[in-house]
């Protein structure tokens, strides 16, 4: 079967996002690694990068779809409001999302519905009627959870009962523990990062230990296929008018 | 200060709005976009429909026809107009929000006019039926202007204004349009050669604005004292290809030539004495970044941004260059405020109103290579 090559633009967060979806989409036969690929992912993004981008994004010259890969759990840097900074979940995410698109003439439904059914378990899909862009948005994991990043999906792709990735999750559970009687300065793992904990600690222990996640999907390490990955690769073939 | 302007049946728009304009505004898009016939636009309105702009325009364009050096220049009026057409009850207008009436440019019979023949200007050879009308401008709308068409459809707007120096012959074609009050000039993509500046600096000169180019100019090296052309009389100074400009520093007792300051001077005194010139009025500046180097873009915008701040000039300008938008963002971190004052647009005539682009989009677009062009 004949690779197939969208053409639009698509935001991540960062590089590792940016390699893990392109092999995970690969995986499915969707191949944006060349240069000549019309597909751009822009991926500079810091925390709040990627929602910055969004209005100029869909302004942009051209009328390609245009495609928002958010990690719904972040972190919002110290305010007057807020002087500790705060923790941002995927209702905060989304309506930062939400105004941005509402800015640039996106549809959205009058008035304002409950979030989730603004923004289906499969991924967001609206037009700019000014812009005249389709406009997709996807909130890691699975636009559902509260707190998410790619390593979410990605621990979805582990396979079953892997014995490696259970030693993994008990190792991390122990290393949180020590975490907490290190020096402030030098501090270990923080829970909010379980899960990359987890992936990177069964990554160590493969083969070719310390792969990227990119490099262990091409490697069939990580299967392709879970709910939340169909569920993803789905929305993006309907976001660039893939078959 | 203009925010919105308004476009119908003018050159290549057939209606066109543009919104949220800013004290310095800059025009992106294709080549061919429509963004030259935005800035002369804006001009004709800003200079309260003077025909002496409208003349002006088509001659950088080359829609004129020139018969004898002497002889008055004939513009191509079609040009001007949607779709080309020169017919009966054809018009194009320009709208604002300047506090000026819409100026309006129509096509009308001649015989319509109860007219006696002291009403019109000078009428040149082979008149045909039709006139040029050009209405509005100030609050207090002016006398329509009439301009009588030939056969061939085109139009005497002005006396011939030869200038003759040292043997280079030219017509004056971008002097100052002070029609109706505030002064407005137009830099267009060929001026960048040593007339050009000698005739700006003699401008700036004859405004008494010499301590304002030099204020401007301090900008870009605190150290200036002034700068200033030499005649190219004597075998004294620094000559060459590019005429001799003179920088005289704080601290050396004789100047250095102005090159030598840094890369792009000659452009930054072009467009500083622009300023100078046009104090509270309106410059145009057609591909702003024409003989600037990428690494001076910043320094570019600082001056004109500073400039038309402090001196109420409201300026607008094109671009197609990558290198000129980074600039500006990269002056944008370095100087926050500066953002507030100015206003990005890209401009497609297929489309009905220009996109604006707010400052902090455009540090996104930069930081996320995204095509706003």
């Amino acid at each position: 079967m004949p690779s197939l090559m969208p053409h639009g633009a698509l935001f991540v967060e960062g590089l590792d996002d940016e390699h893990a979806i392109k092999q995970l989409l690969a995986r499915h036969n969707i191949h944006i690694h060349d240069d000549e690929c019309p597909l751009r992912v822009h991926c500079k993004g810091s925390d709040t990068g990627v929602i910055d981008a969004v209005s100029v994004a869909i302004k942009a010259s051209g009328k390609h779809p245009v495609g928002f890969v958010v990690d719904t759990d972040a972190f919002e840097p110290p305010s007057s409001q807020f002087p500790k900074g705060r923790r941002l979940s995927r209702t905060d995410r989304w309506s930062a999302i939400r105004a941005r698109l509402a800015s640039v003439e996106v549809v959205l439904p009058t008035p304002q519905q409950p979030i989730d059914s603004e923004l289906p378990s499969g991924g967001f899909i609206s037009r700019s009627l000014r812009f005249e862009r389709d406009v997709g948005v996807w909130l890691m994991p699975d636009n559902r959870a509260d707190y998410g990043k790619i390593e979410d999906l990605l621990s979805t792709l582990v396979p079953k009962g892997d014995a490696l990735f259970e030693l993994a999750k008990r190792a991390t559970t122990e290393a949180l523990g020590i975490s907490t009687t290190r020096p402030s300065e030098n501090p270990a793992i923080q829970t909010k990062n379980e899960r990359k904990g987890q992936l990177h600690s069964w990554l160590a222990w493969q083969e070719e230990p310390g792969m990227s996640y990119g490099h262990a999907l091409r490697r069939k390490y990580f299967e392709h296929n879970s709910s939340v990955a169909t569920a993803f690769v789905a929305w993006f073939k309907r976001l660039y008018g893939l078959p | 200060m203009l925010t919105h302007v308004d476009l119908a049946r003018y050159r290549g728009f057939k209606t066109y709005k543009v919104r949220g304009l800013s004290r310095v505004n800059l025009f992106v898009g294709m080549n061919n976009s429509g963004k030259t016939a935005l800035l002369e636009g804006i001009q004709f309105l800003a200079s309260g429909g003077d025909p002496s702009v409208l003349a002006q325009s088509a001659i950088r364009r080359g829609e004129v026809v020139v018969r004898r050096p002497d002889a008055p220049t004939l513009v191509e009026i079609a040009h001007f107009f949607f779709g080309h057409q020169i017919e009966p009850e054809a018009d194009f207008s320009i709208t604002g929000n300047n506090g000026y009436t819409p100026v309006t440019v129509k096509v009308i019979s001649l015989e319509d006019r109860q007219s006696k023949s002291e009403d019109l200007p000078k009428v040149p050879r082979r008149v045909g039926q039709f006139a040029i009308k050009i209405d509005g401008g100030r609050r207090r709308t002016p006398e329509p202007r009439i301009y009588p068409l030939t056969r061939e459809g085109v139009v005497q707007m002005e006396d011939p204004a030869p200038w003759r120096f040292e043997g280079y012959e030219r017509l004056l074609i971008d002097r100052m349009s002070r029609f109706q009050g505030s002064p407005s000039y137009f830099i267009g993509t060929d001026q960048v050669d040593s007339v050009s500046l000698a005739l700006m600096m003699d401008e700036v000169a004859m405004l008494g604005r010499d301590s304002m180019l030099a204020d401007a100019m301090r900008l870009l090296d605190p150290k200036l004292e002034y700068a200033r052309m030499l005649s190219g009389a004597s075998t004294l100074g620094f000559r060459g290809s590019k005429g001799g400009v003179i920088a005289k520093l704080q601290g050396v007792e004789r100047p250095v030539p102005l090159g030598s300051l840094g890369e792009g001077m000659r452009r930054m005194l072009t467009l500083a004495s622009a300023l100078s010139t046009t104090r509270g009025g309106y410059l145009f500046i057609d591909e702003v970044d024409t003989g600037l180097h990428y690494s001076v873009m910043a320094k570019m915008w600082e001056l004109i941004i500073t400039t038309a701040t402090a001196y109420d000039i409201q300026v607008f300008a094109s671009t197609h260059s990558y290198d000129c938008i980074y600039g500006l963002a990269k002056l944008f971190r370095k100087q926050p405020d500066l953002k507030q004052v100015f206003s990005v647009q890209r401009i497609e005539a297929e489309r009905q109103d220009s996109v604006a682009f707010e400052p902090e989009e455009i540090l996104a677009a930069i930081r996320e290579d995204i095509e706003i062009r």
